[in-house]
């Protein structure tokens, strides 16, 4: 029974810990992040090799290979840009290239090309651009969802002449 | 559906666009309309190339009606060797008068090869309403249907004779009458 009870006290301080997270995880990632803030204008190139939170403007490029980018709300950055994984929460004109992962938040608004084995756009994100996605890349290997027939030269249907709607309309 | 709902309507078309497609060297799509989040997670699965165009609101954007008649070529401006495997124009052409449908058509026909496929909304009535919306794919046979507060350039419904006759890099195939007057095409390079 006590261990019982402890355990419930053990779940409720896991609790109040999550409910305390999300402000926590924010400062503990600028804890073990470099932070570029939102008064911060920077022109040029930035190279890194630990995780970069940019708040404020970069005009220039910015690479943190091997390490998670993350372009925070307030960001604007004028840049080609090149993590592990990349995730905008704000403003980015430029090339975008993920090794892992892009993620453009509901924030987030991106004119650009976008390279990366996996990119995922949340509701309300702007995309303008191209993406260029190889899931076989990847580090984890998904089969496809959805299968597609094995190819052979598709025959259209020769369309009638009419003035409104085609002889081959099907009504739903 | 209200602003902020989407819906997601079967299509008995869209699977066609798909048909005996090879994606194993990598699918090419131009989608006409914004980045939605369907189609890029509908696409993660596959190697490939999306360009997303957004050009309904370049189309709005202009101050003055007559600017953005003929400029398709300085808005598609994509490497030459591109060479688009699935065109997406979802309801983008009922927004073109015929000059800016021929243009886009022009536009457009470098980018097409001989196995290209496209998909379109047509209007099977010129009363046929305007809506305002957002498309995407969901599944390989369900379209996502997104209301927008986005601004909307003029009108122009389009029967399937007006766009058989002006986008004639494409030889119409099928046509599906859905509701609301909405009418589903599915073309075929010509």
């Amino acid at each position: 029974m006590f261990d019982k009870r402890k355990n419930n006290e053990d779940d409720s301080s896991a609790f109040s810990a999550q409910r305390e997270d999300p402000r926590a995880a924010i400062e503990s990632a600028t804890k073990t992040s470099a932070v570029i803030g939102t008064k911060i204008q920077i022109e040029g190139n930035i190279i890194g090799d630990e995780n970069l939170i940019i708040e404020g403007k970069v005009n220039g490029t910015v690479e943190v290979r091997s390490k998670d980018l993350t372009i925070g709300q307030s960001g604007q950055v004028n840049a080609n840009v090149t993590a592990r994984i990349v995730k905008i929460d704000g403003t980015v004109k430029g090339d975008i290239t993920g090794l892992e992962k892009v993620t453009i938040s509901k924030t987030g608004k991106v004119q650009g090309n976008i390279v990366a084995p996996r990119v995922t756009l949340e509701d309300g994100a702007k995309f303008k651009g191209s993406i260029d996605m190889d899931p076989g890349e990847a580090t984890t290997h998904e089969t496809p969802r959805t299968s597609l027939k094995s190819p052979s030269k598709p025959k259209p249907v020769s369309d009638q002449p009419s003035d409104g709607a085609s002889a081959n309309t099907a009504t739903k | 559906m209200t602003r902020e709902q989407k819906v997601v309507e079967q299509s008995d078309l869209l699977p066609l666009l798909f048909d005996e497609l090879d994606s194993s060297k990598g699918l090419t799509v131009f989608d006409v309309g914004p980045a939605v989040p369907e189609t890029v997670d509908f696409f993660s699965q596959f190697k490939c190339r999306l360009f997303f165009a957004d050009l309904l609101s370049d189309l709005s954007a202009e101050k003055d009606p007559d600017d953005g008649k003929g400029d398709f070529g300085e808005l598609l401006t994509y490497p030459t060797e591109t060479r688009f495997d699935i065109c997406l124009f979802w309801d983008f052409l009922n927004f073109l008068d015929v000059k800016m449908l021929r243009a886009f058509n022009l536009a457009i026909t470098p980018f097409i090869h001989d196995d290209t496929r496209a998909h379109c909304y047509g209007r099977f009535s010129r009363r046929s309403p305007v809506m305002n919306q957002q498309f995407g794919i969901h599944k390989i046979d369900e379209v996502v249907v997104r209301n927008s507060n986005a601004r909307l350039p003029t009108y122009y419904p389009r029967g399937y004779a007006d766009l058989r006759d002006t986008m004639g890099c494409f030889s119409f195939s099928r046509s599906m009458l859905l509701r609301e007057g909405r009418l589903e095409i599915l073309m075929y390079a010509s």
